[in-house]
């Protein structure tokens, strides 16, 4: 139903292709979460394992050889500050929003997952967003 | 964090110029502004109100706002100008606004509502700050 985009180039193909179905599977439910999701991201915090599937039918906004580079400076952006957990509780929920897209990226145990929207994504869906987030497996 | 000194009559120019801010929402705790090169050029707290942290980190906390508009501008070409980041944690949220060559970054109560940030932000757009 989704068309899968792989950034990640290390794997062996019958890896990234395993990989590739175990993500597109767990990220399902937050395609039918609201139709303004555009695309599903996931990168651990040291850079590696980027997977990012693409709703059916959209187009990326930007090139494909720079959507890892893109992941890797928002893991960087919450690891920045980290240190700050211990005055305000831990991270739930960064959204960035720009005149073309909005970035909603979420923390996971080892990394981040990124949800970019259609800029009209309704804001007070982040929070609920984030519920959802939480439950879904790992892959 | 103010100006102190003998910028203190500028202090409650300032505090005046962004009563706006702290009359749009009863969970809006502190407003500050800082210069695109990390710069903190005030820090506002609402009356009665105490930072979460200790008072010598505030700079550096913002610092990371600066750091992170920075770090993304290269992405403006395909996904456009910043309107706004919102950081979402247990005790705070930060919402920051690029304003020409400076950011304006206001932390507020976790209940302040999600869908009222685009509208603090043409707020922000309007409000002259220096």
């Amino acid at each position: 139903m989704y068309r899968i985009h792989s950034v990640e180039l290390a794997l062996s193909r019958e890896g990234t292709e395993d990989a590739n179905r175990r993500f597109r599977e767990a990220a399902t439910p937050i395609f039918k979460f609201h139709k303004a999701v555009r695309s599903v991201s996931v990168i651990r915090m040291d850079g590696t394992r980027p997977y990012s599937v693409v709703r059916e039918g959209v187009t990326r906004l930007e090139p494909e050889q720079v959507v890892s580079e893109v992941l890797l400076k928002f893991a960087m952006g919450k690891g920045m500050t980290e240190a700050e957990d211990k005055y305000y509780g831990v991270m739930k929920s960064i959204a960035i929003s720009r005149e073309k897209v909005k970035h909603l990226v979420y923390p996971k145990p080892d990394g981040i997952l990124v949800v970019s929207t259609e800029p009209g994504f309704p804001m007070e869906k982040v929070d609920a967003l984030s519920k959802l987030v939480i439950t879904l497996r790992d892959w | 964090m103010p100006r102190g000194g003998k910028d203190a009559s500028k202090d409650q120019s300032t505090r005046k110029s962004l009563a706006p801010i702290f009359r749009f929402h009863k969970t809006v705790r502190s407003v500050s502004l800082i210069g695109m090169d990390g710069t903190l050029l005030y820090s506002i707290m609402k009356e009665g109100l105490k930072h979460l942290e200790p008072e010598q980190l505030v700079p550096d906390v913002l610092l990371k706002f600066a750091l992170a508009k920075g770090m993304t501008e290269a992405q403006e070409e395909y996904h456009g100008g910043l309107k706004s980041i919102a950081m979402s944690r247990e005790k705070v949220r930060h919402l920051a606004y690029p304003k020409t060559d400076k950011l304006l970054v206001v932390s507020t109560d976790p209940g302040f509502p999600m869908e009222r940030i685009d509208a603090l932000g043409k707020l922000v757009a309007k409000l002259k700050v220096e």
